[in-house]
């Protein structure tokens, strides 16, 4: 790795890789692609160390564009999608997207997502994790399958505990419904699974002690999933 | 903020209801109330009785004026009538009279609540705008003017004959009976007869002279009393009336069971009046619907005879008679047809005096008494001449004419015979002869086309070759049957085929007739093809009436914000019916939807027949026609069935009219939303770009040392959030109004919810304290809805309470649940809401903008928005001011059940 993170835009607005060229950190460069063909073709010739892909790309839609990339890269990728992108957008997460934003965003939002896109990749080459987990009132011990919220212990169910599990493997990290069904009961479809997921989350939250509508520990992403709060973020 | 005065009172509330009562009987809604002071004489006290009346209701703070009162110079009225308003009069002068009327446009003007209106049966002097003083009232009634007045039993119309019996006065101001039946009051003002003739004695009644001229012709004591007897039945029947519309009211119509149904005979005898009149007194005691009828033969009337016909009409339709013409060979055929047709149970007809004639072995009445199977019938003495129908010739010059023409055909007939006889010499047989006879008999008859010229010819013929041919010659003998049998059937052929040839012609004349009523309408109807604005329509339709009636013809218009407008067409402004009175009585004709000209009992005077166009009480315009005085009855139905059509086919081209400007509106908007979101696309990515750029800039200067530049790059940030929440809000209007938005539903948790809404409100408004409050145990509250509208909406009420409640605010998010629904309201602690709480959901409506400066921030789209969204989501969203103080906005959801999971 060279001292610089590369930083691959793929967006057809000019004006917006003007800004990001000025506001990326010091230490990251940016790459820029104003379609998909070109994007994927840059992505290859010299690989980035983040992704960020438009989902309203002129040539392609995005998520293809993401289908091939995943093929030989596991490169994280942030989506960028307007309002009107919903399923778009929970398609590209489906598809191994690590995060996404929605058009209009903030600059220091943005960067904030890239850096802990960027914290998590790390991570995860370099030890995928201790038994042991603390995350703020959390204290979960993968080995004992034991879980103390604030230092109490809390009795979980199986699947509770599994979900449980599965969002902390991937604190910071966005999980679709469709990812979190899929992992814990193996089934996906249907209105109705989406529904049990959400009772389902409800109830976990009660035994965790989350505070209603300010939780500590597992945040809802509007219409896309969950995401365990990331302790360094 | 919270207007008390805005507060509807109480007062406010009755006008309510009361609307509500009218408009349940459309024909009245709206009109003023009648009240009726009904006397059996002059001098009763109605006068007096109605103006204590009119100071009772001026003392409760109506407003009372005096329209017309005649005081006959009695002293008392003098004196009651101080302290009322009283509007001028009239003045006018007629054959160098001074008189003075009731003036209805001053009475209009002054928009009174009440008017006193004295003397309900008078007459108008000739050039006011009705002809009777009825009819003004009945024009202040439809302008919800409620009016007082008084009537003497002697000047209703179904009792005047009655009255004439009595007194052996004829009566001639008379008022229509519906008004005593459709009076919303009647007050009987009695006073023994004695009393009355002694206060006539004393002067109090007439000034002294005329007095013993009054009592010595009409006020005897016996005629008083008849005339109490007569006003107390009037009234008692009434009461009846009033009775039995109640019962109907409430529903249960078997009380009266089958309903009656009555047909009058009408004619050009002048004793058909008095039938008609019976005929309106037997309708009312059974409470009947029933038609006036008169039956146009092929005879025509004569001009005297047309206009008394005429005259008999109007009075049986203002008697309560829907009137109808009838054509046909039979009269009594016609008459029993129209009566089949509409189930007609009694019939009223008036006897003849004159009876049986050659030509009409039996009168009408007998062939309707004959045929009439299960109708009764009523038939009324005759008083004076002829029967009712069939309408009488003239009569001398009539039977004289007809004569000539039968001298004619015996003429024809007998020189015939003598051409014969000299064929005889020259060798023609007699069987050629007789033969020759029956041809030239036949070819009279048929010729002539009357019974009477077959049977004269007949009779002619037989007589003259008896006289000529048969032996012995030259006498009236015969000897030969043979010749007798020739001359019966020269007889009975002439007879029989002057009788089918007089028929087949009758019918041709009656279907001439038919026919031309029809072609006059098809060929109206034939020039609208093709034809769908108003003004088109209405120019087709006064040339064509111009050119089937030979007078000219204009129609006024009705337009929306305009009033009425005269068609532009080339001949309109070159006739008198474009001067401003005429403007002014189509005027009257489009407001009170009745005709008025020659003909009518409005506005005689002008020369242009009017009538309103109108369909389903949508008045359409109004159509003169000059020159009506000459237009015969059957003319004048005609045009009326024409009127009809006119109107129909306006109201179709108004309606294509307005269906065109409906979708070209709908098209505009489609384009305007279509605009504004193509411009805010357009605009939502160059302003995200600005705000990234301003953010970085500010966060890039939050080091240096300039506070200005600090300052400015921060006033850049805010204001590009601001511009694009605006965008951003502009776009989900149009995409919510145009349909476009459809929401994508799931099951929702409120608290993941709220979880969201507060994230981004937060990060939206940093500075502002935003606190959740749910409900303590309630289980998982679940809603079906799109989350990130709903979000939206509770985002727009946040961003309103910041706005409105300023820096400073406490902005609380309350959930409330319901088995059924759950409301999320967002509450703060700024000034509250206006009175007029729904205005503010009005698109690009803001709030009380004097209150803070951030109030008067924003497009005013975002409640519009919020509440699209929770109707779309067939939610719910309200907003009123916390008797705490601040604004509360609760967007309410219908309620999902939990199911269980796994």
């Amino acid at each position: 790795m060279s001292d610089h993170l590369r930083i691959l835009l793929i967006d057809d607005e000019q004006p917006f890789h003007r800004l990001l060229s000025v506001a990326l950190d010091q230490e990251m460069v940016l790459r820029s692609a104003y379609d998909g063909a070109n994007g994927l073709r840059m992505a290859a010739m010299e690989p980035p160390d983040l992704v960020l892909l438009d989902l309203g790309l002129p040539d392609r839609d995005g998520c293809s564009v993401l289908q091939d990339l995943r093929a030989w890269s596991s490169v994280p990728v942030i989506v960028l999608s307007a309002r009107d992108q919903e399923a778009e957008k929970i398609r590209a997460l489906d598809h191994g997207a690590d995060d996404y934003l929605t058009k209009p965003f903030g600059v220091g939002e943005l960067l904030a997502r890239i850096r802990a896109a960027l914290r998590r990749h790390q991570q995860n080459e370099v030890a995928s994790g201790s038994a042991r987990v603390l995350i703020g009132p959390l204290d979960l011990d993968l080995a004992a399958r034991s879980v103390r919220i604030d230092g109490e212990a809390v009795d979980l169910t199986a699947t509770e505990y599994r979900v449980l599990a599965f969002l902390v493997r991937h604190r910071g990290q966005v999980l679709t419904h469709r990812q979190l069904l899929e992992e814990v009961w193996g089934r996906v479809e249907g209105e109705d699974a989406v529904h049990t997921l959400r009772v389902f989350m409800a109830t976990l939250r009660r035994k965790l002690r989350e505070p209603p509508a300010r939780p500590r520990l597992i945040r809802t992403e509007r219409g896309v999933g969950y995401r365990l709060i990331d302790p360094e973020r | 903020m919270n207007n008390p005065e805005n507060r509807p009172s109480p007062e406010h509330f009755l006008a309510q209801a009361r609307a509500v009562a009218n408009t349940r009987d459309p024909a009245r809604a709206g009109r003023g109330k009648l009240r009726i002071f009904f006397g059996f004489a002059a001098g009763v006290g109605k006068t007096y009785a109605m103006l204590e009346e009119a100071h009772r209701l001026q003392d409760q703070g109506r407003r009372v004026v005096i329209g017309y009162v005649e005081d006959h110079g009695r002293s008392e009225t003098d004196l009651l009538l101080r302290g009322l308003e009283t509007l001028p009069r009239r003045r006018l002068e007629h054959r160098g009279i001074d008189l003075s009327e009731f003036d209805i446009d001053a009475a209009l003007t002054a928009r009174p609540e009440i008017c006193v209106v004295d003397e309900l049966a008078h007459t108008n002097a000739p050039g006011m705008r009705h002809d009777k003083r009825y009819l003004d009232v009945l024009e202040l009634l439809r302008n919800g003017i409620d009016v007082l007045t008084t009537v003497n039993v002697q000047h209703i119309e179904s009792l005047a004959d009655t009255v004439a019996r009595i007194t052996g006065i004829t009566i001639r101001e008379t008022v229509p009976d519906f008004l005593i039946d459709e009076a919303d009051d009647v007050h009987l003002v009695d006073l023994p007869p004695h009393d009355l003739l002694r206060r006539l004695q004393e002067g109090r009644v007439y000034a002294a002279d005329k007095a013993r001229l009054a009592a010595e012709r009409f006020f005897t004591n016996d005629n008083l009393i008849a005339l109490r007897e007569l006003a107390m039945r009037r009234i008692a029947e009434r009461l009846g009336h009033d009775v039995r519309s109640a019962r109907t009211r409430r529903g249960d119509r078997q009380v009266w069971g089958t309903r009656e149904r009555l047909l009058v005979c009408v004619g050009p005898s002048p004793s058909s009046a008095q039938v008609i009149r019976t005929a309106a007194r037997i309708a009312r005691s059974l409470d009947a619907e029933w038609w006036a009828v008169t039956v146009q033969g092929t005879s025509a009337l004569t001009a005297e005879g047309q206009t008394r016909l005429d005259r008999h009409l109007r009075l049986a339709e203002r008697l309560g008679a829907t009137v109808h013409l009838l054509t046909g060979a039979s009269p009594t055929r016609a008459l029993l047809d129209f009566a089949a047709d509409r189930d007609i149970t009694q019939i009223v007809v008036g006897r003849s005096r004159q009876q049986t004639s050659r030509r009409q072995p039996r009168t009408l009445v007998d062939e309707l008494i004959q045929d009439s199977g299960s109708i009764d019938m009523h038939i009324i003495r005759d008083a004076e001449s002829a029967a009712a129908l069939p309408p009488p010739r003239h009569p001398l010059q009539a039977r004289w004419q007809s004569w000539q023409r039968e001298w004619l055909t015996v003429g024809l007939v007998l020189t015939f015979l003598g051409l014969a006889a000299g064929g005889e010499r020259l060798g023609l047989s007699l069987a050629v002869i007789s033969l020759l006879l029956i041809a030239v008999v036949v070819a009279v008859a048929i010729w002539r086309g009357r019974p009477m010229a077959g049977i004269t010819a007949a009779i002619s013929a037989g007589l003259g070759y008896n006289f000529l041919f048969t032996e012995p010659r030259y006498t009236l003998w015969m000897y030969h049957t043979e010749d007798l049998v020739l001359v019966v059937v020269l007889i009975l052929v002439g007879t029989g085929v002057g009788t089918l040839a007089g028929r087949v012609r009758a019918e041709a004349s009656m279907a001439r007739i038919a026919e031309r009523r029809f072609a006059s309408v098809a060929e109206l109807t034939a020039r609208f093809g093709g034809l769908s604005s108003s003004a088109a329509i209405a120019v087709a339709a006064s040339a064509e009436l111009a050119r089937q009636w030979r007078r000219c013809s204009v129609i006024w218009l009705t337009n929306g914000t305009d009033g009425l407008r005269p068609i532009e067409a080339p001949w309109a402004d070159r006739l008198p019916t474009t001067d401003r009175a005429a403007a002014e009585a189509a005027e009257w004709v489009s407001n009170n939807g009745r005709e008025a000209g020659p003909g009518t009992d409005t506005l005689r005077e002008r020369p242009a027949w009017m009538l309103p166009l109108v369909v389903d009480q949508t008045r359409l315009g109004v159509l003169a026609i000059e020159d009506a005085a000459t237009l015969d009855a059957e003319s004048r139905a005609v045009i009326q069935v024409q009127a009809g059509h006119i109107a129909q086919t306006l109201e179709r081209g108004r309606l294509a009219e307005d269906g065109q400007r409906t979708s070209l509106a709908a098209a505009q908007e489609r384009q305007r939303a279509t605009l504004l979101s193509s411009i805010s696309h357009d605009l939502r990515t160059p302003l995200g770009v600005i705000q990234g750029a301003s953010e970085t800039l500010r966060d890039r200067l939050a080091a240096t040392d300039d506070a200005d530049l600090r300052s400015l790059a921060d006033l850049i940030h805010e204001e590009a959030t601001t511009l694009t929440s605006q965008v951003l809000n502009i776009l989900d209007m149009t995409r919510l109004s145009s349909g476009s938005i459809s929401a994508k539903r799931a099951t929702v948790a409120v608290e993941e919810l709220l979880e969201s809404l507060l994230d981004r409100a937060t990060r939206e408004w940093p500075h502002t304290r935003i606190e959740a409050n749910l409900p303590d145990d309630s289980g998982i509250l679940l809603v079906d809805c799109d989350q990130l509208l709903i979000e939206q909406a509770l985002i727009n009420l946040i961003g309103n309470a910041v706005r409105h409640a300023g820096p400073t605010a406490d902005i609380r998010c309350a959930v409330q649940a319901t088995p059924e629904s759950i409301a999320i309201g967002i509450l703060d602690n700024g000034p509250g809401l206006p009175a007029d709480v729904e205005h503010l959901f009005a698109p690009f409506v803001r709030g009380d903008t004097s209150g803070t400066p951030d109030a008067r921030r924003g497009v005013g789209l975002g409640l519009a928005i919020a509440r699209e969204i929770a109707l779309l989501h067939a939610g719910s969203l309200d907003g009123s001011t916390r008797p705490e103080g601040g604004a509360a906005f609760w967007l309410r959801l219908p309620r999902v059940q939990e199911t269980s999971h796994e």
